[in-house]
């Protein structure tokens, strides 16, 4: 049979079938994660900057001017939040990305508590989670610490860098569109790795 | 197997005929060894009651072994000889072991040969003969293989001829026989060679000889050693992203059992596969089979281990062939079926079972494998549909493109994993060649305990070979990169650890020149003695817990 005769033929039920299955998920997987189709939107329909995010730099010493200066590239939007709904920070800057480290990503936040810095998020899609992992090992080298049970419902790997820990969720999930965190906070001084 | 599939001989059936129970061989061994047995424990107890002065033990033991165990031999030789018949055939019926009384032809239905659990002949009886029990069922394990088709032709032929004559159609055994026969040529004709199957076994023997050739064992090659043939681990594809490994573990084996196993579980199954659905198909029915199963490995088995072999891909191919027989139900001469779910079903029932019971076996592979191959069975169609032949190549795309979304998204799913194989292995070999050299520097200070500081053979040791050995080892050791979490970490981190000490300690005692200086070093000297005590006692917890682990 040829390709174009092949062309021609009626798709047979199965094919129909697989068409509605796909359809079926898709839309189940949007209506679950319209609250973050807008990110995604953005990531798509414009163009981010590729950054190196510098975990080593960053410190709970720096303010907003010290982190932009860190990352000049980045185009970051401030904004005061209710450190009581979120607590994280009562103020947060952000950026859309379209690569960390080379490893792809949606945004980048960082939250402020009383004007200094408390914490760093890169936001991973869910086909950039393992890249993520990647970048990570080639940045900073070998993890010093692995959660086997969950606590809050994820499973962490952790770095040591110069004033903090990076931890990425060992789990990707089974959503397309879920998000993976790359997520920078002060070491307490004179902690140990959290988690082995 | 059920049923023979060799159609019966039409032959004139007047002449009488018997089928004689064989001389077993089995029989024979086991007579010489039962006889053997008994003597050896009569010799014995003869021999020791001798050295003891008690004859209690031969009548006791010796002569009792010896009546019970030659007892058996005798009976196994008498078996041996006697040939008693076991059917008999004659012109107006059968007389036969098994059967309640000697039957006529005409009140014959039906004969079975069932070779599944101990051969026999299964007789039917026609209703009308007003028989106490059917199917009636005629032992024929004393007969050799030929013998047996052999008995169950005459028998079948005969049953046959006098059906004919009494004007009544063929038995159904005769029909399950013909369909059977008919839809063999009919699969012969479209698939003539099942070389495609055959191209996959050759490749799993050929790579077990390369790496045979290559000096990995022949029984249980180690982890390592799969890992640099191309095994599947969750670490090395995710994180090192080499996804080829998810297909060259598919035809490494862990050992001649492993290839073994495998290999027979997919060779009939895989040629009747190909029978059914063609060359191309099957291909892609394996090799889609073999990257779910890694898929879903990654999962399990290989987060932890390295995973290897084609059993994901024998799975699909059982499960393709199941499905796509299910399907196509009544196309398939009947008998097709009970065959299938007696062997390859139960085959596959068994592995499946049996794997979940050890953690040695990749039961994720498995059944990753399973449910690809049964979602392909029933997509595709086979060859001998006719009807829908035009629809072959779309149904096959679509499996292409369910099984390619299975194994992206089972590979973009998969956790991070805890161990990571390739800085493992390479920290492991490190400290298995650090050790012993560690251990070759510190035994060879034991031979100067007690000399002075400033004895010449003292202080060439250690500037020739504990400076240099540690600084040896301390250099190899810094060139690990594995997590922090691994036991090996540590047991390097602690080797550095002590063999930093013992430098220092050799360094301060080789520069002391007063004798305030060399009381020093000898203050130094202690503690360092105590905190290496301290290391040691750590590396000595450190192995125990591995031990302990590995059991």
């Amino acid at each position: 049979m040829s390709v174009l005769s092949f062309g021609r033929q009626p798709l047979p039920r199965s094919w129909t079938f697989a068409v509605l299955v796909v359809v079926v998920l898709s839309a189940l997987i949007f209506v679950a994660n319209l609250p973050r189709m807008h990110v995604y939107l953005k990531h798509w329909g414009s163009a981010s900057p590729r950054v190196a995010m510098p975990y080593a730099a960053l410190s709970p010493d720096m303010d907003e001017k010290a982190l932009r200066a860190v990352m000049p590239s980045l185009p970051l939007r401030c904004m005061s939040e209710d450190k009581a709904r979120n607590g994280l920070g009562d103020r947060v800057c952000y950026a859309s990305l379209d690569a960390a480290d080379g490893a792809p990503a949606l945004t980048a936040a960082f939250f402020f508590d009383g004007g200094r810095l408390a914490q760093g998020v890169v936001q991973v899609p869910w086909w950039g989670h393992h890249a993520a992992a990647r970048a990570l090992v080639a940045k900073l080298g070998m993890p010093e610490a692995i959660q086997d049970q969950r606590v809050k419902g994820a499973r962490l790997i952790q770095w040591g860098v110069a004033n903090g820990i990076v931890v990425i969720n060992r789990d990707p999930g089974w959503d397309p569109l879920g998000w993976s965190a790359v997520l920078w906070t002060p070491r307490p001084a004179g902690s140990r790795p959290a988690a082995r | 197997m059920g049923t023979s599939p060799v159609p019966p001989a039409q032959t004139g059936h007047e002449e009488k005929v018997m089928f004689s129970a064989e001389r077993m061989a089995s029989d024979a061994v086991a007579a010489g060894g039962f006889g053997l047995v008994g003597i050896a424990l009569f010799t014995m107890t003869v021999l020791a009651g001798a050295n003891s002065s008690r004859s209690g033990w031969i009548w006791g033991l010796g002569l009792p072994a010896l009546l019970v165990f030659g007892g058996i031999a005798f009976v196994l030789i008498r078996r041996y000889y006697d040939r008693p018949t076991l059917l008999k055939l004659s012109a107006t019926g059968l007389k036969a072991q098994g059967l309640s009384r000697p039957l006529r032809w005409e009140e014959i239905d039906d004969v079975e040969l069932d070779e599944r659990y101990g051969p026999r002949l299964l007789v039917h009886i026609r209703r009308d003969a007003h028989h106490e029990k059917s199917p009636q069922s005629i032992p024929l394990k004393r007969l050799k293989r030929p013998q047996r088709r052999a008995a169950f032709e005459e028998v079948m032929a005969r049953v046959s001829a006098r059906r004919a004559v009494l004007g009544l159609g063929e038995t159904r055994t005769e029909r399950d026989l013909r369909e059977v026969a008919e839809f063999d040529e009919k699969l012969r004709t479209l698939t003539p060679s099942a070389w495609s199957a055959n191209v996959v076994v050759a490749l799993n023997v050929a790579v077990w000889l390369v790496q045979l050739m290559a000096g990995v064992p022949v029984m249980r090659p180690t982890s390592d050693v799969l890992y640099q043939w191309g095994g599947n681990s969750a670490s090395a594809v995710l994180l090192d992203g080499e996804l080829w490994r998810m297909f060259t573990a598919t035809v490494l084996h862990g050992g001649l059992m492993h290839l073994a196993l495998n290999m027979l579980g997919l060779w009939a199954p895989g040629r009747q596969l190909v029978r059914q659905i063609g060359h191309g198909q099957f291909l892609f029915v394996y090799l889609a089979s073999a990257l779910c199963g890694s898929a879903a490995s990654l999962h399990f088995s290989a987060q932890a281990s390295v995973s290897v072999g084609a059993s994901g891909a024998v799975f699909g191919v059982l499960g393709a062939l199941v499905a796509s027989s299910w399907k196509y139900r009544k196309e398939l001469p009947a008998i097709n079926h009970k065959q299938l779910w007696s062997g390859p079903g139960l085959f596959m029932v068994y592995a499946l079972v049996q794997g979940f019971g050890s953690a040695r076996v990749d039961n994720a592979a498995h059944v990753g494998g399973l449910l690809c191959g049964v979602a392909l069975g029933l997509l595709l169609v086979t060859r001998f549909d006719a009807r829908r032949s035009a629809e072959r190549p779309s149904q096959a795309a679509l499996g292409v493109l369910i099984a390619t979304a299975a194994v992206v998204v089972g590979v973009m799913s998969t956790p991070l994993p805890r161990i990571w194989h390739a800085p493992l292995f390479e920290a492991h070999a490190v400290v298995r060649k650090a050790g012993p050299e560690f251990d070759r520097i510190a035994r060879g200070l034991e031979k100067f305990k007690g000399r002075p500081d400033d004895d010449p053979e003292l202080r060439a040791y250690l500037e020739r070979d504990l400076l240099r050995g540690c600084a040896g080892i301390q250099r190899d050791l810094n060139t690990i990169r594995v997590p922090a979490w691994e036991p090996v970490a540590q047991a390097a981190s602690l080797l550095g650890r002590m063999c930093g000490l013992m430098s220092e300690a050799a360094r301060i005692g080789l520069a002391a020149r007063t004798a305030q200086e060399h009381a020093a070093a000898e203050r130094r000297g202690a503690a360092i003695v105590v905190e290496l005590h301290r290391l040691a006692a750590e590396m000595k917890a450190l192995n125990a817990a591995g031990k302990e682990k590995k059991k």
